[in-house]
């Protein structure tokens, strides 16, 4: 059984409470957000607007949010069926506010404490017996829109039915993944995390390492984030880091690596200095006047100018294109980098094995906390998988290291890894039982790679598979062979999508679903092979190729049977062109999405420019019949500027996707999503009309429309070439040479002059040099 | 040949940006100032009206279906009460006046409304569905305002500390007319659909004066216009009540002035800010005055550097123009600037207790526009 929630008070205004409002917002559920005085009330929903990165998919969501003061508005508290509260971290502040809202709560609300740190028993001491039983911990990671991991902390009292609403609400409202902590300091994340972080400063200290060289050694190259060590620190806030630290050593009388949880003297130095990180610009790094960025010497505590980090491991390891073999190639690498690694992973992996069943019963919520809550891409024990549980456990005992007994089984058992798949299902090794247990997924979370090992693969290609879904439905899955996380579209994607398309005409399928569990939906072209088309002067190939890519866009959108695309994160160029067709799409909220080809000096060429002009008519309500010329500005300014949608709430208002699409908060269940959609469509599916009858602004909009570019430059907002592309960007929108108030155009003659303005400017100069830079430093060239 | 008089005139406050009076129709608009006329002069029976003409710069959308006529409705004339629509850009309005005095002075008609409406927020600046001719384009026709208000500053070597003082005190003139009430007779408030009531224009304020010089152009990278120099987007409404002399003295009523000399002219487009300079010579050339006989000036305030160089290549006497200040404080409702102007010059030389007023307007496509009101001695 779960409870309805509808209205939410969140308790705190600060970062935390107001952004946890915030993502209320964001899944639509209206919230009371109060703090002391009604200006800081206030100042939290302003906050929302102005944070990065944005904590709100739009800015009007904010309106969902009313600032009360517990001095005026306590009594509003009996319309909330939820209670967040988020107030400072201090026990006594907690029950004074506990001790207030009491007598104004529905019975049936549930309370939950976004602490960090303090035990749930601690907390309920000051409430009524009756409402023990309605109070758990939810633990939310900062930024809560952006950080998937909610840690769920349930008391002896707390009932089932609490519980399991929390599950369910943060699971399918919040998006959020669910991991089961126990009621144990800093729960699962923050104690394995912080305790990589302490004993990564302790062996760099030792081993006389550069702060910067630890955030390189320690950041995306090992699958964690960008920001690595340091950097994450002074984000975090090192106040807060010691706070952390500080209560897994006061509270940890059995943990056996205790002594990790003292603040070392650095950390203790640039805190008394009032050197806090970020908020305080200095910390472990500080930016000077002259933008540039120092690190501090971790003996001295003086900035000094950063040094060239050269590392032989380093570089093994970053030319590895999976995770998993750039974590090994590091772990075994015999120079100094190599060891350095190996000691805090080796520390950490120990670490985190000798905490079950204290702080988890199984592995899987401790990786899962570790992914969601730091960003991890391999928990730690998917890391000594990839590095070899045998053999690292030799070289661990070698070294004189305690390995858990029960690894030690494992491993004699002849389990020589923590997971497996085994007949289609990922299996795990249960610590508390000693014996390999599957791993029960939500109904909701398709797999695509355990549901190819289980029989379902239809066919496989370098950078693209078909996989079954069942009941009718197949998959198109991107594994881009190039670039696993980006999945820049190939032909080996281009022919497996066309080979679905075969399946689905030959009846042998439903509907396909477009989606992948990767990192990142598709982030566009592959720029490398355009350009070296036009370094080859190979028009008539380049012609082809986009003439192919085209083609296959507008066959997604005529196919029978529907196509349901299931974008997420990064969906760009050639992405926006691949979903735009499909019958429907099934979103996650987070999707970057946008028409970004002016920065590389081009502009869509596979449809794209049809599509945002057909997305927009549809989303006015207009057929493109009667007066479409602010619809036409707006997709010129859209593709103009190379507008990326930041929300797939965002990109509904810029018209990278329908109103009508489906928007899932939770990425985990997108795929499974996109299956029902494609199932309810399947039925009685009718394919969209061809268009023949559009009506464009023409030859006289076109100048209309382009004479602002004149203004643009002369501000100097855009430069020549900008203004030279916005010319033929313009000819393409408005109908070319064929369309004007009396006229009609076709769909065709759309793509047509697409491809033609495409390869006209891929034979530009300028243009070329935009491609150049992008392919080499990753951020578009102004010239 | 009759004499064409003006009995009244009466505007609505003009609103800006993020203001009270967005969101109310232009018809709605028009139609209240209308009836606060009609209000004000009980003497004259509504059903005397022989004709209103509507002065609108972009007449589609809310502003689209014939708005003269419509207004009418809107004001509760009688159906025999006919209307129409001028469109001369930004001088549609006093082009409205124009042709209403040219009727009765022909014995056309004896009584008439001149109205002048925009709502610059509801229909765009060229309209929902611009469609420009290639070769006038060719010829720069389709200019932006301000790239001609960069070549006047050009031309005449008017600088930003000049456009930028002159600006500061459009607001100071504004603002001190409003401290002597002189908006007083000319203003009627205006309801926004029971929600609100407007009573004061919303452009005037305090300058300040440090960010006034800090604004970045707002139209060429080096250039010197900004936009506290350019009068601003806006909306806003305003009517004049005509009749012939003969008219007046059966019905009893009092004129306030007499419409003197109207011109129209043309001018280089990407210099149209210059319009007022041969349309006020043509006019005063008609007239048989010259610049010295005028007592007052309207000048309508599209640019301060535009403004600057009529001023200054035109011969007017500055302490002469714009006394209640101008369009740079108050708006530029395009469409309703004409008889805005009109009604504002009128109220100046009853403060002034002088006789003979001009107001001048520029017009983009490159015109001018004129007219000479004279008080009754």
């Amino acid at each position: 059984m779960t409870q309805k929630i509808e209205k939410v008070a969140v308790l705190g205004a600060g970062v935390m409470g107001a952004q946890l409002a915030g993502q209320l917002a964001n899944a639509g559920i209206p919230s009371l957000l109060f703090d002391i005085s009604q200006e800081l009330a206030e100042n939290g929903v302003k906050t929302l607007t102005s944070l990065k990165p944005a904590p709100l998919f739009k800015p009007k969501n904010a309106s969902l949010i009313t600032p009360c003061n517990y001095d005026d508005h306590i009594n509003k508290l009996n319309e909330v069926d939820w209670v967040l509260e988020a107030v400072a971290e201090r026990l006594d502040i907690k029950h004074i506010v506990y001790q207030n809202m009491t007598p104004h709560l529905r019975p049936s609300v549930i309370i939950t404490s976004n602490t960090s740190g303090i035990p749930l028993e601690d907390l309920t001491s000051v409430l009524p017996e009756p409402l023990k039983s309605r109070f758990m911990i939810t633990h939310f990671f900062n930024p809560p829109r952006y950080m998937h991991l909610l840690e769920l902390v349930k008391g002896p009292d707390t009932s089932d039915e609490v519980y399991n609403t929390m599950i369910d609400f943060g699971e399918n409202v919040l998006g959020k993944g669910i991991v089961h902590a126990k009621d144990t300091p800093n729960f699962i994340a923050n104690r394995i995390g912080v305790f990589g972080m302490m004993a990564t400063i302790q062996t760099a200290q030792k081993m006389g390492l550069t702060v910067e060289e630890v955030d390189k050694l320690t950041g995306t190259v090992v699958g964690r984030a960008k920001s690595a060590t340091f950097r994450t620190a002074d984000i975090v806030g090192l106040d807060t880091l010691a706070h952390v630290a500080q209560t897994s050593y006061d509270r940890g009388e059995n943990d056996e690596e205790r002594d990790m949880f003292k603040i070392p003297d650095i950390l203790t130095a640039l805190i008394d200095d009032g050197r806090l990180g970020q908020k305080t610009k200095a910390g472990f790094y500080h930016k000077t006047k002259d933008r540039k960025i120092l690190s501090v010497n971790l003996d001295s505590g003086e900035y000094q100018e950063q040094k060239k980090v050269r590392f032989d491991g380093f570089r093994l390891a970053k030319d590895r294109q999976q995770t998993k073999d750039k974590i090994a190639g590091m772990a075994w690498s015999e120079d100094k980098a190599g060891k350095f690694f190996w000691e805090v992973l080796s520390k950490t992996l120990l670490y985190s094995a000798n905490r079950i069943p204290e702080i988890s019963d199984d592995i899987i919520n401790v990786d899962n906390a570790m992914k969601w809550g730091f960003g991890w891409e391999l928990g730690p024990f998917e890391t000594w998988d990839a590095i070899g549980v045998d053999r690292s456990v030799n070289r661990m005992l070698d070294e004189g290291k305690k390995v858990p007994q029960f690894v030690l089984d494992m491993l004699k058992s002849g389990r020589t890894s923590f997971y497996a798949i085994e007949n289609g299902n990922q299996t795990y090794y249960d610590i508390p039982t000693s014996t390999v247990k599957t791993e029960e997924l939500h109904e909701k979370n398709i797999n695509l790679t355990l549901r190819k090992s289980s029989g379902n693969l239809v066919k496989r290609s370098w950078s693209a598979s078909l996989i079954d879904l069942g009941d009718g439905i197949l998959n198109v899955e991107f594994h881009s062979i190039l670039q696993p996380s980006l999945n820049p579209i190939d032909g080996t994607i281009i022919d497996m999508i066309t080979e679905g398309l075969d399946l689905l005409d030959a009846g042998k399928y439903k509907a396909l679903v477009m989606g992948h569990n990767g990192q990142h939906f598709c982030a566009g072209a592959n720029l490398a092979a355009i350009l070296s088309m036009c370094e080859a002067n190979q028009w008539d190939k380049l012609d082809l190729t986009v003439k192919a890519f085209q083609d296959l866009t507008q066959r997604i959108r005529f196919s029978k049977a529907p196509v349901v695309a299931a974008p997420f994160n990064l969906c760009l160029g050639g992405g926006f062109e691949f979903i735009g067709p499909a019958a429907h799409r099934v979103t996650a909220a987070e999707l970057y999405i946008g028409a970004v080809e002016v920065g590389v000096g081009l502009i869509p060429g596979a449809g794209g420019n049809l599509r945002l002009l057909l997305n927009l008519m549809e989303n006015s309500g207009k057929s493109g019949m009667i007066n479409v010329f602010p619809i036409v500005q707006k997709a010129f300014e859209t593709i103009g500027f190379a507008k990326v949608a930041t929300s797939a709430d965002e990109a509904k208002f810029v018209g990278y996707l329908l109103k009508t699409d489906t928007v899932v908060m939770n990425n985990d269940h997108r795929i499974w999503a996109a299956k029902q959609k494609a199932l309810e469509l399947a039925d009685g599916y009718t394919p969209p009309e061809y268009r023949d009858n559009l009506k464009l602004p023409g030859t006289g909009g076109r100048i209309a429309m382009t004479s602002a570019l004149k203004g643009f430059k002369a501000k100097g907002v855009i430069s020549d070439h900008d203004e030279k592309i916005g010319q033929k960007l313009a000819y393409v929108l408005t109908g070319g040479d064929k369309a004007g108030l009396t006229k009609k155009v076709e769909e065709q003659y759309l793509l047509d002059i697409e491809r033609e303005v495409f390869l006209s400017l891929a034979a530009e100069p300028l243009s070329q040099d935009r491609i150049r830079f992008m392919l080499k430093k990753g951020k578009p060239l102004r010239n | 040949m009759n004499k064409s008089l003006i009995i009244d005139a009466v505007r609505s406050p003009i609103g800006i940006k993020n203001g009270d009076l967005i969101g109310l129709r232009a018809d709605d608009l028009a139609a209240q100032v209308v009836k606060g006329l009609l209000k004000r002069n009980p003497g004259l029976a509504p059903e005397s009206v022989e004709d209103l003409v509507v002065g609108c710069a972009f007449p589609e959308g809310p502003q689209g279906m014939i708005i003269g006529r419509s207004v009418a409705v809107l004001a509760g004339l009688p159906k025999e009460v006919p209307g129409k629509v001028v469109n001369r850009f930004c001088g549609s309005s006093m082009d409205a006046l124009h042709q209403l005095s040219t009727s009765i002075e022909a014995g056309d008609i004896d009584v008439g409304i001149a109205v002048g409406v925009e709502d610059m927020f509801s229909v765009p600046m060229g309209g929902f569905a611009p469609d420009f001719h290639p070769e006038l384009a060719e010829q720069e026709f389709y200019i932006g305002m301000g790239d001609t208000a960069e070549n006047l500053a050009n031309d005449g070597n008017i600088s930003r500390e000049d456009q930028d003082a002159f600006a500061i005190d459009s607001h100071k003139k504004a603002l001190k007319a409003y401290e002597n009430g002189y908006f007083d007779n000319e203003l009627i408030s205006i309801d926004v659909y029971g929600e609100k009531t407007v009573e004061r224009d919303e452009g005037p304020r305090e300058p300040d004066v440090d960010k006034i010089k800090s604004l970045n152009p707002a139209f060429t990278q080096d250039g010197t216009v900004t936009p506290a120099s350019s009068s601003p987007i806006s909306i806003g409404a305003a009517a004049v009540l005509l009749v012939s002399e003969q008219f007046a003295k059966e019905n009893g009523l009092t004129a306030r002035a007499e419409v003197v000399a109207r011109a129209v002219t043309g001018v280089d487009w990407t210099r149209m800010g210059m319009g007022p300079i041969p349309a006020t010579q043509k006019a005063l050339k008609k007239a048989g005055l010259d610049m010295n006989d005028i007592d007052a000036f309207e000048l309508n305030e599209a640019f301060a550097a535009q403004s600057l160089y009529v001023i200054r290549e035109g011969g007017f006497p500055e302490a002469k123009v714009n006394l209640n200040g101008g369009a740079i404080a108050l708006g530029h409702p395009l469409g309703c600037s004409g008889a805005r102007i009109l009604t504002t010059l009128l109220n100046v030389l009853e403060q002034q207790n002088a006789k003979l007023g001009l107001a001048t307007m520029c017009i983009g496509s490159g015109q001018g526009i004129a007219t000479i009101i004279k008080r009754p001695s």
